[in-house]
């Protein structure tokens, strides 16, 4: 327990003295005053031009951010050698995997939720916002980041950095076409729709948290939905790891 | 940095020059049409349909504000159709096309877009009163400009004239018995003295025409000759003088047969 907070600790200051999250933060501070400027040529649809910006821009950037974060401070660690110096501790690789991702995912939520506030709190001087339509696809969003952290995790421990963030980008992209894929294999014969099926069911499909498009047209969601949506993320979250210790097992050092 | 600047002093002027061709040509801005198609973005926008619809909304706008007054907007319709095929929740781009297009010159797209307008904003009044407008005054579809402003009636942020409308456009129906029935409804129910006002004037005429009709129908069956006009009735007796409404004169159409004021 104690190596695990060690290593969460140490990840989260990694992240926070890397570039990437003052870079972050800037980038955080142009997408506010965007998204204000942007509502003001919108024709009086200031408060929709907001929410719709807000929510896309900081989510895109979160997921940016936590796809390089990802896989640069891991992949950093064994271009440097450190994770040699690692493998000489008793720091079980199951220990040191958890605690990157809850460190990474730690720092990505205090970068997303910094750029929210940013963007929200400041609309918020102007503009009555409507906190309901934009809490929920908030935490839904993180959960997908979440998934996208342990993707990255997983890939860095067989691959190089740069690789590593190139499939996550692409899981990413997968990830939110999964519907399309399976309707373009549907009725196209057994081995494609089987294939079709395959990918839609074994890939992670991150729609399932995209509330972003769907929490105005149904503001009455079952806390069920909710719930089953949480269990799907942490399921998918553990397979990613249990992967990456394999990996990592498997992986002369 | 004298680089930079140099940059920029070039773009500004490739800028001016640009504009300028495109208004020596009389072409309105170019705009990449095909990337308006929905059905194309809706697949490589990896659902992000509602970001999509206000990124259009938004180029919409700068293409119709930013644009040449004096010529067509021709990628208008396909950029508000593209908005809301994108996000059909998007209320107003149906309203603000149903407003400018007739004036494009596109009355029937501005019509199909207060059409898919109305299937998701069901009880918005203007999408149905803008409607009746582009069917009466751009098309001249009186039966359906009635069949809207009926529709409008009652409906949230419907204008109180939408009754009154609704009434002028029944009237220029062959059924003047049921425009009757509309203009006695609302002069026993509105509150609004001049639209009560307004029904009187209407149900005035629509009385004085349908006794006319009949008084002509009667005048053909008793003495056998084809009425042509008004005047023949008080040639013939059946009128003491041309009968005059405060809508204006009438005139007989012999043709349809209906009583109708002066245009």
């Amino acid at each position: 327990m104690k190596a695990l907070i060690t290593v969460i600790h140490l990840t989260l200051l990694q992240i926070i003295k890397s570039k990437i999250f003052y870079l972050s933060l800037v980038l955080s501070l142009f997408l506010a005053v965007a998204v204000i400027l942007f509502s003001d040529i919108s024709l009086g649809q200031n408060i929709r031009i907001i929410q719709n910006f807000g929510l896309a821009g900081t989510f895109l950037l979160a997921v940016l951010i936590s796809i390089l974060a990802s896989a640069n401070i891991i992949g950093n660690e064994q271009q440097r050698g450190n994770i040699y110096l690692l493998k000489t501790k008793p720091v079980a690789d199951l220990t040191y995997i958890t605690g990157k991702f809850l460190g990474l995912t730690f720092g990505l939520l205090i970068i997303y939720l910094f750029s929210f506030l940013l963007v929200f709190a400041g609309a918020s001087i102007f503009y009555e916002i409507n906190t309901t339509q934009i809490i929920a696809p908030f935490v839904l969003s993180f959960l997908e980041i979440a998934i996208l952290i342990a993707v990255a995790v997983l890939f860095s421990s067989f691959s190089t950095a740069l690789f590593a963030s190139i499939l996550t980008l692409a899981i990413f992209f997968l990830g939110h076409s999964l519907d399309l894929i399976r309707s373009a294999t549907t009725d196209s014969g057994f081995f494609l729709e089987s294939v079709g099926q395959l990918v839609y069911y074994t890939l992670p499909n991150l729609e399932k948290f995209n509330l972003r498009e769907t929490i105005s047209n149904l503001p009455n969601l079952p806390t069920t939905y909710y719930w089953w949506t949480v269990i799907y993320a942490s399921a998918y979250i553990i397979f990613c790891l249990c992967l990456s210790v394999i990996a990592s097992n498997k992986r002369e050092w | 940095m004298i680089f930079l600047f140099t940059g920029v002093v070039a773009q500004i002027a490739s800028d001016n020059l640009f504009n300028q061709a495109l208004r020596e040509a009389r072409v309105q801005q170019i705009l990449p049409t095909n990337f308006f198609d929905s059905s194309v973005l809706k697949k490589i926008n990896l659902n992000f349909n509602k970001a999509t619809a206000d990124y259009i909304w938004l180029s919409t706008i700068q293409y119709f504000g930013g644009g040449n007054p004096n010529l067509p907007y021709e990628s208008l319709s396909q950029m508000l159709f593209t908005v809301v095929e994108l996000d059909p929740k998007f209320e107003y781009p149906y309203l603000f096309g149903g407003i400018i297009l007739p004036w494009q010159n596109e009355p029937e797209a501005g019509l199909r877009l207060l059409d898919k307008g109305q299937k998701h904003f069901p009880n918005n009044g203007l999408l149905y009163y803008y409607a009746g407008f582009i069917a009466k005054l751009n098309l001249n579809d009186s039966e359906r400009a009635a069949g809207y402003f009926q529709t409008a009636v009652g409906k949230k942020d419907t204008p109180p004239a939408a009754r009154l409308l609704a009434g002028i456009s029944l009237s220029s129906l062959d059924d003047k018995q049921f425009a009757k029935t509309w203009w006695e409804g609302v002069l026993e129910s509105e509150e609004n003295e001049s639209i009560k006002e307004r029904a009187r004037v209407w149900l005035d005429y629509l009385n004085t025409t349908i006794e006319l009709e009949k008084i002509i129908q009667l005048a053909q069956q008793q003495t056998g000759q084809k009425i042509s006009s008004l005047q023949d009735l008080v040639e013939l007796g059946y009128l003491i003088k041309l009968p005059q409404t405060e809508l204006g004169e009438l005139e007989y159409d012999a043709l349809t047969g209906r009583v109708d004021k002066v245009n």
